[in-house]
């Protein structure tokens, strides 16, 4: 069960983390060893988000980089929650990643501006309902995704985020009841309002 | 990451998100996270990437424990040289290939030790840092090796 995601199924890290502030080299090893692959698996997720495949060799570049920065500038000392960093170092190594190619100037691939390719085509159909225009005669999808955009905009926080991680970023309720914390029923429960809303929104749009 | 809306106050620190993601925040703080996301599509991409990431590692086994984690310590570099060298003297007809194949079955584990590893991190330091920095992990290297050494 997804319900409650517990990211702590590694153990306590706080004297591994309390070892690498103190520049204990034997925990510094220890925790390159258990996260050295979550580094590289963020590393790469996070690039990929943004349209950026780099190849093994050069995530591990950056994975190097990452870690040699975290014992230079002690990064380690400004996390409050030491008992699991796992989220932590997920994040921070995303950052590295994208830090790196603005580094080396990589050329950003261009914005998927297409809202196809942002939702399904189904789940648009099903929004925009069969009365409003389809893209292709009237709308383009510039457009269209602007109006989606404000739709979404116009919904209250918690609609709009549950939306957002169920069209845009394809999660299933359970994957978004572990994001969010919250039951699956709370999740179905803002979903469904939220696509009323929505294509109520749209409708009055046309 | 599409769409980035700047309009929204200031990013949440990076340890706030973990700990969003953690479910180690008050209910007031998670809320203010969550207000804040739903408007932002940079620190929502960060939290989402995380998530996945996080949820990879684990199913790809993770930390690794128990059988996997012994048979990751085993330096296979090494027990193949040793039997490589035992074998040179076995095979006296191979005694040369064996050997070279010792010799660079040695250089391998040399080249893979956690001690090279963390060599090339000194160095790197060094390179980033300066002389002052390496001097500081030679010196840290130096006070765990006293702490080490049996008393006499």
């Amino acid at each position: 069960m997804l319900l409650r995601m517990s990211y702590s199924a590694y153990g306590d890290d706080s004297r591994l983390v309390e070892g690498c502030i103190n520049r204990d080299l034997s925990c510094w090893t220890a925790l390159v060893e258990k996260y050295a692959g979550l580094i590289h698996i963020a590393i790469k997720n996070r690039l990929k988000k943004y349209g950026f495949t780099l190849n093994d060799q050069d995530i591990e570049d950056i994975k190097q980089g990452f870690l040699t920065a975290l014992w230079r500038d002690g990064k380690l000392e400004g996390v409050a929650n030491r008992r699991n960093i796992a989220v932590w170092l997920a994040i921070s190594a995303g950052n590295a990643g994208l830090a790196y190619v603005r580094r080396m100037r990589i050329k950003e691939p261009p914005f998927k501006v297409s809202i196809f390719e942002r939702i399904g085509q189904g789940e648009l159909q099903d929004l925009i309902e069969s009365g409003y225009p389809s893209p292709s005669e009237e709308l383009s999808s510039n457009e269209l995704s602007e109006r989606i955009d404000c739709a979404l905009e116009a919904l209250p926080a918690g609609e709009r985020l549950v939306i957002k991680l169920n069209l845009i970023h394809n999660k299933k309720y359970e994957e978004i009841a572990g994001i969010l914390k919250m039951p699956i029923g709370t999740v179905s429960s803002h979903v469904k309002r939220a696509r009323e809303k929505l294509k109520e929104y749209l409708k009055n749009l046309q | 990451m599409t769409n980035t809306k700047l309009n929204v106050k200031t990013h949440p620190a990076d340890t706030e998100l973990a700990d969003f993601l953690d479910d180690a925040l008050s209910r007031n703080e998670r809320h203010k996270i969550e207000e804040h996301i739903a408007s932002c599509d940079e620190c929502l991409g960060k939290i989402i990437s995380a998530h996945e990431s996080v949820d990879l590692f684990k199913r790809q086994g993770g930390s690794r424990s128990g059988k996997a984690n012994f048979m990751k310590k085993i330096n296979w570099y090494l027990v193949l040289a040793i039997i490589s060298f035992t074998l040179s003297f076995v095979f006296a007809r191979y005694f040369i290939q064996l050997l070279v194949a010792t010799l660079l079955l040695g250089i391998k584990w040399i080249v893979d030790a956690k001690t090279t590893k963390m060599l090339v991190t000194i160095y790197d330091a060094w390179k980033t840092g300066g002389e002052k920095e390496a001097s500081r992990i030679f010196k840290r290297l130096d006070q765990s090796a006293i702490r080490k050494r049996p008393k006499l």
